[in-house]
């Protein structure tokens, strides 16, 4: 490997990890919205059943 | 004999006097070669992280992959009613260790580059750091 291409490449490496990492970190944040939601939802079925 | 750093022999050389041309060519011509063993021990540390890294990088990949995943899976699963709010907590904080251990990897490639492109931007520069630190493996001259 020539000397710019081993920087072409880890550059490469980096970038290709990079993309797919803030694509988690977004997967990531609509989880934890989501968890709010489901929370919100066990809620409101347990005080429905209680009022029962 | 004696090791020296690059810096010190150029030193060592520019207060010699009443060199001749061929001590002038001999001198010359060491300082040469300890470049070229410079230049050598920067190229083989370069390799050397390219190469931890190109071992890292399949697996580093795919785990990044099975988070991105393993979210938007978790996601799905609440969507569909399939999971309770507290197993749906714990496979997120796994899930989100999981992408700390990740990204952590990718700070490490991160440092990788800097640290390659540093050394090939000034090769010799990083050789001198090394042999600073570490007498032994600096370059013998004959003066």
């Amino acid at each position: 490997m020539t000397t710019s291409s081993r920087v072409k490449y880890l550059t490469g490496v980096r970038d290709h990890l990079s993309r797919i990492a803030d694509e988690a970190q977004q997967a990531g944040l609509t989880a934890e919205d989501a968890l709010a939601v489901l929370e919100d939802r066990e809620a409101r079925r347990a005080s429905r059943g209680g009022g029962r | 004999m004696a090791q020296r750093t690059l810096a010190e022999a150029r030193s060592v050389i520019d207060q010699m006097t009443g060199l001749s041309p061929a001590q002038q060519r001999e001198v010359a011509g060491e300082v040469t070669a300890a470049q070229r063993e410079a230049r050598s021990l920067a190229d083989r540390m370069c390799q050397g992280r390219v190469d931890d890294i190109a071992a890292v990088r399949d697996d580093a990949l795919a785990e990044v992959c099975a988070v991105r995943d393993g979210f938007a899976a978790l996601k799905k699963d609440a969507d569909v009613g399939r999971i309770s709010a507290r197993d749906y907590q714990k496979r997120l904080h796994d899930l989100q260790a999981d992408q700390r251990r990740a990204e952590r990897r990718l700070a490490d490639i991160d440092q990788a580059v800097e640290f390659v492109a540093g050394i090939e931007a000034d090769p010799i520069a990083y050789a001198e750091g090394v042999y600073a630190k570490f007498p032994l493996i600096r370059p013998n001259f004959s003066f």
